[in-house]
C-alpha cells in the first residue's frame, strides 16, 4: 500500500518536474543572455496548451494529431516569441527593470484576454491520455503518457545540453551570458543572438504547454501558476544555470509530491520552506553564480 | 542663518498644501460630492480610496526604495482575511479587526521581507511574486478558516457604518490620515534614506546606513498600510475572496504606482484614480478589460515610461519654455 | 602606546586563485597622508574595499585604534570613524547637493529613524559648513546629477568629510577630471586634512600630485607591498622603478632592433575625445597605424591608454573625433561590426570567458576569411604559435594562470583574422619569464606582417617590436617619435616617462 503510494508520487513528481524544467530553463536562458525577466513566459506555455487543444479539435483527437501538435505548436510559439522580441521586447533591453516590466505585464494581460476571446473561459481538454494506454510496473499501473512526457523532456534536456555545450551557437550564447562586452568585441552579433535565444525559450515553453495539456487541460489560469512555480525553481536552482534548473525542478517536484501526502492542504508550504532555506544558505541559488 | 532661510523655506506642511489649489479642490470634491451621487458611484469611490492607499504604500518600495514588489496583494488580503475571520469566526468587534488586520499584514511582511530583502532586482520581483502566490494558495485552500473559493462572507460593519455613504466618509478619514502619515515619513530622514539606498546602495552603506535594515523596515511598513486597506476593504465589501490575493491584484497595484509616476508622491494617487476609473468605465463597454489595460500599459511604456505625473511635469515645463 | 590609528596584519584575499591582496601589512600613524600606488590590478581598490568593509579578508586582521575591526560591515565601520569616497562619483543623483551632505550628517547624529521629523530642516547649518569648506556652497540647491563632473568629485569629498571621520579614504580623488582642475582639488584636499590633522589614505594615479602632498607612500604590486617610504625614497627605489619603467628588468640586449616598416595607414585616429559619463579621459588624441607596423602607445597608469583602445572598439563611445579603418569611419558603429571590419581587441584585464574552455574561447573569436587570402590564422596555427595553450585545450579558462589567460586573449583575437590588433598592456602583471615568452610571440606576429597598436608602460617591452611611439599622459598625446629616437634620448625619457 505504502509502496504503491510512493511509486505513484514518484512518477507524478517526475512529470511535474518535467514542466518545471522546461519552463525554468527557458526563463534562465533569457535572463542569462538578454538580461530581462521574462514574466510573460507562462503566457507562451498557456498558448502552447491552447494551440494543441485547437489542433486536436480541428483535426481529430487521435494520437497522430497529437504528435503533429507536439511538432508544430512549439514552432509556432517560438515564432511568436521571435516576433515579439523583434517588435517589442528588444526596445526595452536598455531600460531599467521597472520599465522592462511594463511590456511584460502588458503581454500577460493581452495574451490572457486573447486566449479568452479565442478559446473561452471553460478549460479545453485533449483526451489522448487514454490512447497511450497504460504501463504496469510491479503492481502499479501508470498512464503510459507519463513516460512519454518524461522521455520527451529527457530528449529535450539532452538536446539542450548538446546545443549549449557542443555547438558554436551554444558557445556564443554562453560567451554572451558571461561577458557581453567582450563577446561583442569578439564580433558576435548579439541582436540576432538574443532573438534566437528568446525564440528557443518560448518554443520550450510552448512544448511544455503541449505536453501538459493531456494531463491538466488548457485553462486561463495556467500561465501565472506555471511561471510562478518556474520562478521558485529558478530561485532554488540559480539563475543562468540549466543544470541547476534541472536538479531544482526534480527536487521541487519531489518535495511537492510528498508534501501533498503529509499536508494535503498546504503542499506548497514545503516547497516554499525549501526555497527559504536555500535563500538563507545560498542567496544566489544552488548553482547560481555569485 | 541667512543661508538657511534662503535654502529651506520654513513652511509647515499645511502652508505648503495651501499652495496646491488642485489638491484642495480634489479634497473638497471628495468631501462634498458623495451625497449627490448614486450609490454605485459612492461604492466605487470607496474602492478607489482603498487602492489609492495600496498604490501609495507599494510606492514606498518601488519609488522610494527601488524594490519592485509583485506580491503586494498578499498583505492586502492578509489584512482583510484577518479582520474578517476575527469578526465572523471569533465574534470580535470591528475595531479589533481593524487593528489586528494591519498588524497581521505587517508581521507577514516582516517575515517574508526577511527573505526578500536579501536579494535585489529580478530576484526580488520573482520572490515577492512567488510569496504572493503562496499566500493566495493558502487562502484558497484553507477552507476551514477562509471559506476557500466561496470566500469569507457576511463581514458586516456596525450599524452606523452600514450605509455606503457613512462608510465612505469613515474610509476617507482613515485613508487621508494614512496618506498624511506616509507623506511625513517620505519627507523624513527615513524617506531620504530609502531614496539614497535606491540610488547608490554602496554610498548609503559607506555613510553608515544599515541597508538591509531599512529595506526590511520599508517592506514591513508597506505591508502595514496594505493591511489597513485590506481590513477596511473587508467591511466595505462585506467579505473577501481569494482573488484579492491573486497576482493580478498585485500587478494592478504595481501598475497604479508606475503608471501614475513612481517618482512622485502623488503619482500613485493619480495612477490609482486613473486605473480605477478605467476599470469602472471600460468593462461596461467591452468584456476584454485586460486586453484594453494591456494596450494602455504598452502605450504608456512607449510614450511616458516614467508615468503620468512625469509626463505632466515635462508638458508643463515645455509650456513654460514656450511662454518664456 | 600605539601611535598607529590604523594597522593591518597580513591581509589576504584571493579571487579564483588570483591574489588580489597578499599579506598586506601596513600601519598608518594618526594624521598622516598616505598614498597607495601601483599599476592597474595591483590590489589598491581591493585593499580599499577591505579597509572599508566592502570585502572581507580571507585571512589577516584590521586594527583601528587598537581594536580589531576585521569583518565589520561598511555601515558599522563608518560609525567607528571610517569614511571613503568612490572613484566614479557615487552620489544620490536625484537629491540636491545639500541633501547629500545632510543625509550623511543625519546618519552621523543617529537621526535616520526619526520618522516624523522633516528631513529638510535637519542639520542644515552643519551641512552648509561642509559645503563651504569644499567650495560647493553656490551649488547647494542643484541636483547632484546636474553638477559638472569636477564638482561631483568635490561632492564625493564633502560627503566623506560630513561623516566626521577619523580616517579618510580617497579613491582616486582627481580621476576623470580635466587636467587643469586636478592640482586645485588636490590642494583643497591637502589643506582640509592638514587643518584637521585628519588621517588620510588615498589612491591616485597622478604621480606629480602624489609626490607633492603625501607623507608616506606604499607601493603595491600584484597584491603585495613591494616598497614603502617617504616620497623621495620611493621615487628612487629600484624595485619601484622596475615596476613602473621596467628599468633593470629583463635584459633587452640581444634583441634585434625593429626595422622600419611603412605601408599605407590602416587605422587612423583623429582628434579623439572620450570618457565615461561626464568625465572625459581623452582629449584630442590622434594617431595612426600603417600596414605591417607595430606602434606603441606608451604611458603610465591612468594615462588614457586603455580608454583609447576601448574607444576605437566602440566600447567607450567617442564624444568627438574620427576613427578610420581602411578608409571607413567606424565611430558610431556597434562593437561587433568594428570587430568584423577587422579590428582585433586584446583587453588589458584578461577578459577571457571564464567558464568556457580554451577551444570554446577561440571559437567565439573565430572568423574565417575568404579563401585565397594568404596564411589565415586558423585555430591550429594559433595553437602552434601559443604552444603552451595546446595541452590546455579542454581546460576551462578560469583555472589557467595569468600568463596563459593573457595568451588566450591574444589567440582569441588572432583567430578573428584582424587587419589590425589592439594589444592593451600585454606584459601587465605577468612574471618576467612569461613576459619574455609573450614578447617572442608578439615578435612572431609582427614578422607575420600583422599591424599592431600596442599599449605599454614599459619602454623595454616595446623595444624590438615597435618602430614608432606615441607617449600619452593625462589623456593627451605628449610626444610622437620613432622608437630609436626616444630610447636614445635620456632627456626625452626623463621628461615623459620618469616617475
Amino acid at each position: 500500500m505504502a509502496f504503491s503510494v510512493i511509486g505513484l508520487q514518484l512518477v507524478s513528481a517526475l512529470v511535474s518536474a518535467t514542466f518545471l524544467f522546461l519552463m525554468a530553463s527557458g526563463l534562465s536562458l533569457i535572463f542569462g543572455v538578454c538580461r530581462v525577466l521574462n514574466l510573460a513566459h507562462g503566457s507562451f506555455f498557456m498558448l502552447g496548451a491552447f494551440l494543441a487543444y485547437s489542433v486536436t479539435q480541428v483535426v481529430s483527437s487521435s494520437l497522430e494529431t497529437f504528435w503533429l501538435a507536439l511538432l508544430l505548436v512549439p514552432l509556432a510559439t517560438a515564432l511568436l516569441g521571435a516576433l515579439l522580441e523583434i517588435v517589442l521586447i528588444r526596445r526595452f533591453y536598455g531600460a531599467n527593470l521597472l520599465v522592462q516590466l511594463m511590456p511584460m505585464v502588458a503581454l500577460i494581460y493581452i495574451i490572457s484576454d486573447f486566449s479568452r476571446f479565442v478559446w473561452g473561459v471553460s478549460p479545453g481538454s485533449v483526451p489522448v491520455l487514454g490512447l497511450f494506454g497504460t504501463v504496469s510496473i510491479l503492481d502499479l499501473t501508470f498512464p503510459a503518457y507519463y513516460f512519454v512526457v518524461v522521455l520527451a523532456s529527457m530528449v529535450v534536456a539532452a538536446g539542450l545540453w548538446f546545443l549549449i555545450t557542443r555547438t558554436r551557437w551554444g558557445i556564443l550564447v554562453r560567451a554572451a551570458s558571461q561577458d557581453r562586452e567582450m563577446s561583442a568585441a569578439c564580433g558576435v552579433n548579439q541582436t540576432r543572438l538574443f532573438t534566437m535565444v528568446y525564440a528557443l525559450a518560448t518554443g520550450l515553453a510552448g512544448l511544455a504547454g503541449v505536453l501538459a495539456v493531456p494531463i491538466s487541460g488548457a485553462s486561463l489560469e495556467m500561465d501565472m501558476t506555471t511561471v510562478v512555480n518556474a520562478f521558485v525553481v529558478v530561485v532554488v536552482g540559480g539563475m543562468g544555470s540549466v543544470l541547476g534548473s534541472m536538479l531544482a525542478a526534480i527536487l521541487i517536484g519531489l518535495v511537492n509530491a510528498f508534501g501533498i501526502l503529509v499536508l494535503p492542504q498546504f503542499e506548497m508550504t514545503f516547497v516554499y520552506a525549501l526555497m527559504a532555506l536555500v535563500l538563507i544558505v545560498r542567496p544566489t541559488g544552488l548553482f547560481g553564480r555569485g | 542663518m541667512q543661508k538657511e532661510t534662503e535654502m529651506v523655506p520654513s513652511l509647515t506642511w499645511l502652508q505648503k498644501l495651501a499652495g496646491h489649489p488642485l489638491l484642495w479642490g480634489l479634497v473638497a470634491l471628495l468631501l462634498l460630492c458623495p451625497p449627490f451621487l448614486p450609490q454605485t458611484y459612492v461604492v466605487q469611490m470607496t474602492d478607489t480610496l482603498l487602492f489609492v492607499l495600496l498604490a501609495v504604500s507599494i510606492n514606498l518600495l518601488i519609488g522610494y526604495g527601488g524594490m519592485i514588489s509583485l506580491g503586494h496583494a498578499a498583505y492586502f488580503a492578509i489584512g482583510g482575511y484577518t479582520a474578517g475571520v476575527l469578526v465572523t469566526q471569533a465574534g470580535m468587534p470591528m475595531l479589533v479587526g481593524l487593528l489586528a488586520g494591519p498588524l497581521a499584514a505587517a508581521l507577514a511582511a516582516a517575515v517574508i521581507g526577511l527573505f526578500c530583502v536579501r536579494v535585489a532586482n529580478a530576484y526580488f520581483i520573482m520572490l515577492t511574486l512567488a510569496f504572493g502566490q503562496l499566500v493566495y494558495t493558502v487562502v484558497w485552500k484553507w477552507r476551514a478558516l477562509t471559506g476557500g473559493d466561496d470566500g469569507l462572507v457576511g463581514v458586516a460593519p456596525p450599524a452606523i457604518l452600514l450605509s455606503e455613504i457613512h462608510y465612505y466618509y469613515f474610509t476617507l478619514v482613515i485613508i487621508l490620515a494614512c496618506l498624511v502619515l506616509i507623506h511625513r515619513i517620505c519627507e523624513s530622514p527615513f524617506g531620504t534614506t530609502l531614496k539614497a539606498i535606491r540610488d547608490t546602495p554602496s554610498r548609503a552603506r559607506s555613510i553608515g546606513i544599515d541597508v538591509a535594515g531599512f529595506k526590511l523596515a520599508a517592506f514591513t511598513m508597506a505591508g502595514l498600510f496594505a493591511g489597513i486597506a485590506g481590513s477596511l476593504y473587508v467591511f466595505h465589501n462585506r467579505g473577501i475572496f481569494p482573488q484579492s490575493a491573486l497576482w493580478v491584484t498585485s500587478t494592478d497595484i504595481m501598475l497604479m504606482a508606475v503608471l501614475g509616476g513612481a517618482n512622485h508622491f502623488v503619482g500613485p494617487i493619480v495612477g490609482a484614480i486613473f486605473l480605477k476609473t478605467l476599470n469602472f468605465v471600460i468593462p461596461r463597454l467591452t468584456e476584454y478589460w485586460l486586453f484594453f489595460l494591456g494596450v494602455v500599459v504598452l502605450l504608456i511604456a512607449f510614450v511616458m515610461p516614467r508615468g503620468l505625473m512625469d509626463g505632466y511635469d515635462s508638458l508643463r515645463a515645455r509650456l513654460k519654455r514656450m511662454r518664456g | 602606546m600605539n601611535a598607529d590609528i590604523l594597522r593591518t596584519e597580513k591581509l589576504n584575499l584571493q579571487f579564483g586563485g588570483v591574489h588580489a591582496t597578499r599579506d598586506v601589512s601596513i600601519a598608518v600613524p594618526r594624521g598622516q597622508i598616505r598614498a597607495i600606488i601601483g599599476p592597474n590590478g595591483a590590489g589598491k581598490s581591493t585593499l580599499f574595499n577591505l579597509l572599508t568593509g566592502f570585502l572581507r579578508p580571507q585571512s589577516g586582521k584590521i586594527h583601528f585604534k587598537g581594536q580589531d575591526v576585521t569583518g565589520l560591515a561598511p555601515h558599522q565601520l563608518c560609525r567607528m570613524g571610517f569614511a571613503r569616497t568612490f572613484q566614479i562619483p557615487n552620489v544620490s543623483s536625484n537629491a540636491t547637493v545639500l541633501e547629500n551632505i545632510q543625509l550623511a550628517k543625519v546618519s552621523l547624529h543617529g537621526g535616520l529613524w526619526k520618522l516624523l521629523e522633516p528631513f529638510r530642516r535637519m542639520h542644515v547649518e552643519e551641512a552648509w559648513d561642509v559645503l563651504s569648506l569644499v567650495g560647493l556652497a553656490d551649488q547647494a540647491a542643484v541636483e547632484a546629477r546636474n553638477l559638472p563632473f569636477g564638482d561631483q568629485k568635490k561632492l564625493e569629498l564633502a560627503i566623506a568629510l560630513a561623516c566626521d571621520p577619523e580616517v579618510l579614504l580617497l579613491d582616486e580623488p582627481t580621476a576623470g577630471m580635466p587636467l587643469h582642475e586636478r592640482p586645485a582639488l588636490m590642494g583643497l584636499v591637502q589643506s582640509i586634512v592638514r587643518a584637521k590633522s585628519l588621517t588620510t589614505i588615498l589612491i591616485e594615479h597622478d604621480m606629480d600630485l602624489v609626490f607633492s602632498i603625501t607623507d608616506w607612500i606604499t607601493v603595491l604590486h600584484r597584491g603585495a607591498v613591494v616598497a614603502e617610504g617617504v616620497p623621495g625614497e620611493v621615487r628612487n627605489n629600484t624595485e619601484v622603478r622596475k615596476i613602473y619603467l621596467g628599468e633593470g628588468g629583463t635584459e633587452n640586449s640581444g634583441r634585434r632592433q625593429a626595422e622600419a616598416a611603412g605601408g599605407d595607414p590602416i587605422l587612423t585616429v583623429e582628434g579623439l575625445t572620450a570618457g565615461y559619463g561626464m568625465g572625459m579621459v581623452l582629449h584630442d588624441v590622434s594617431l595612426s597605424v600603417a600596414e605591417g607596423e607595430v606602434v606603441c602607445l606608451l604611458g603610465r597608469n591612468g594615462a588614457g591608454k586603455t580608454t583609447t583602445l576601448k574607444s576605437i572598439m566602440g566600447l567607450v563611445p567617442p564624444a568627438q573625433g574620427r576613427i578610420v579603418l581602411l578608409g571607413e569611419n567606424v565611430v558610431g558603429r556597434p562593437t561587433y561590426e568594428i570587430c568584423q571590419m577587422g579590428i582585433g581587441y586584446v583587453p588589458e584585464d584578461r577578459r577571457i570567458f571564464p567558464d568556457l574552455t580554451v577551444m570554446e574561447n577561440l571559437e567565439v573569436g573565430r572568423r574565417d576569411v575568404a579563401a585565397g587570402q594568404a596564411a589565415p590564422w586558423t585555430v591550429d596555427r594559433v595553437l602552434d604559435l601559443f604552444s603552451s595553450l595546446k595541452p590546455l585545450r579542454h581546460q576551462r579558462a578560469r583555472f589557467m594562470s595569468g600568463g596563459e589567460q593573457r595568451m588566450l586573449t591574444i589567440a582569441r583575437a588572432l583567430v578573428g583574422n584582424p587587419k589590425v590588433l589592439l594589444l592593451d598592456e600585454p606584459s601587465e602583471g605577468l612574471a618576467p619569464l612569461v613576459v619574455e615568452t609573450l614578447w617572442e610571440h608578439i615578435r612572431a606576429l609582427k614578422e607575420a606582417g600583422l599591424a599592431i597598436l600596442l599599449s605599454e608602460q614599459n619602454l623595454w617591452f616595446a623595444s624590438g617590436l615597435s618602430t614608432r611611439v606615441y607617449v600619452i599622459d593625462k589623456g593627451q598625446i605628449q610626444l610622437s617619435s620613432t622608437f630609436a629616437e626616444l630610447e636614445a634620448s635620456p632627456e626625452l625619457k626623463r621628461t615623459h616617462l620618469a616617475l
